[in-house]
């Protein structure tokens, strides 16, 4: 059976349509897929460079989906379960695999998590260096700072996807940018 | 220059992320627009983090779309698991026919054993020399 994608309308009732899935309605899954497919793959590649695993883990986190229709209580919304399940697929296959998985408690240890003010704001650099900055930082950062300012999710949602206390998601997101800056410095020195 | 800043400052840099994504309940809102009506510092870590939202999502936006065919793929894997799901479940139920028709193998030469002809020889005789006792006859010839 072949199986158009044609529209990436917001699904009107999601429980429903997650209901739908858990008796084994095929359609339904393919609805949810429209509405969040461009949400599960930038997440995924923010975890995993290599597009055509990211494609194999959205794949493999859509047969999680199937499969744990049923056990959704609507608890969290949608859209975190969702993530959950996404990134709990990409740390399985990449552990599998052996490809390189950020550990957290070291990554958290490369920069102070007390906040402090900055001498100047992140602003004043170009766009392009910015982004290329931001491409540059370890998925452990890029993850944050996606969950927060594009899926636009709570702390406590974002904590709930991390499986991190609230506190450790407000550190993550300040390390994340001081990360990001510390790219930039190292650029500016680069150019000197 | 650099900022000494209060442990309130510490707080209401914590609520920045969440002030720009929308999602701070009213109070805090408040509470955060107050506060950077007067502080620089905190102006200036806001305009830092416009500048890593606004970088997020320019990365995010140019990021490409999964192929066309994933939903076909996610579908074939669907069936292949439903495949081995029934043909494991096929395999258990006739593992568990073999096993205890194995048992039951084991078990049919204990029925010729003699024991159980005997007890049934056993029980029979015990039946038929009652019923002799109990006979009108066998009380005249005793």
């Amino acid at each position: 059976m072949s199986m158009q994608i044609q529209h990436i309308q917001p699904v009107a009732d999601e429980g429903q349509v997650i209901r739908r899935i858990a008796i084994g309605d095929r359609d339904a899954l393919a609805e949810l897929y429209a509405c969040y497919q461009r949400t599960l793959f930038n997440y995924l590649l923010q975890l995993t460079p290599d597009r055509g695993l990211a494609e194999e883990i959205l794949q493999d986190t859509l047969v999680a989906v199937w499969k744990s229709a049923q056990s959704f209580e609507g608890r969290s919304s949608v859209r975190t379960w969702l993530i959950g399940i996404a990134r709990r697929q990409a740390h399985n296959t990449l552990r599998q695999r052996r490809l390189p998985l950020a550990d957290e408690t070291e990554m958290e240890g490369l920069v102070a998590t007390d906040p402090e003010p900055e001498a100047w704001t992140l602003a004043s650099f170009a766009r392009d260096e910015l982004a290329a900055a931001f491409r540059q930082l370890a998925p452990l950062h890029r993850e944050v700072l996606v969950l927060t300012f594009v899926q636009e999710l709570s702390y406590q949602e974002t904590a709930t996807i991390l499986e991190v206390p609230v506190g450790t998601v407000k550190s993550r997101l300040s390390n994340a940018r001081r990360a990001l800056r510390a790219q930039l410095d190292g650029r500016e020195e680069a150019n000197r | 220059m650099t900022y000494q800043l209060s442990h309130y400052d510490e707080h209401i840099l914590d609520l920045l992320p969440a002030y720009l994504n929308g999602r701070l309940d009213i109070t805090n809102i408040e509470r955060v627009r107050a506060h950077l009506a007067r502080c620089e510092a905190c102006q200036l870590e806001l305009s830092s983090w416009q500048a890593v939202q606004g970088t997020a999502q320019a990365v995010v936006a140019s990021a490409p779309l999964p192929s066309l065919n994933i939903m076909n793929q996610v579908l074939a894997k669907i069936d292949a698991q439903e495949v081995q799901t029934q043909q494991r479940k096929r395999r258990s139920i006739s593992r568990s026919a073999a096993h205890l028709w194995l048992v039951f193998k084991r078990q049919i030469p204990l029925i010729h054993k003699s024991i159980w002809i005997d007890r049934r020889r056993h029980i029979h005789g015990t039946r038929n020399s009652n019923a002799r006792q109990e006979h009108p006859l066998n009380h005249t010839h005793s």
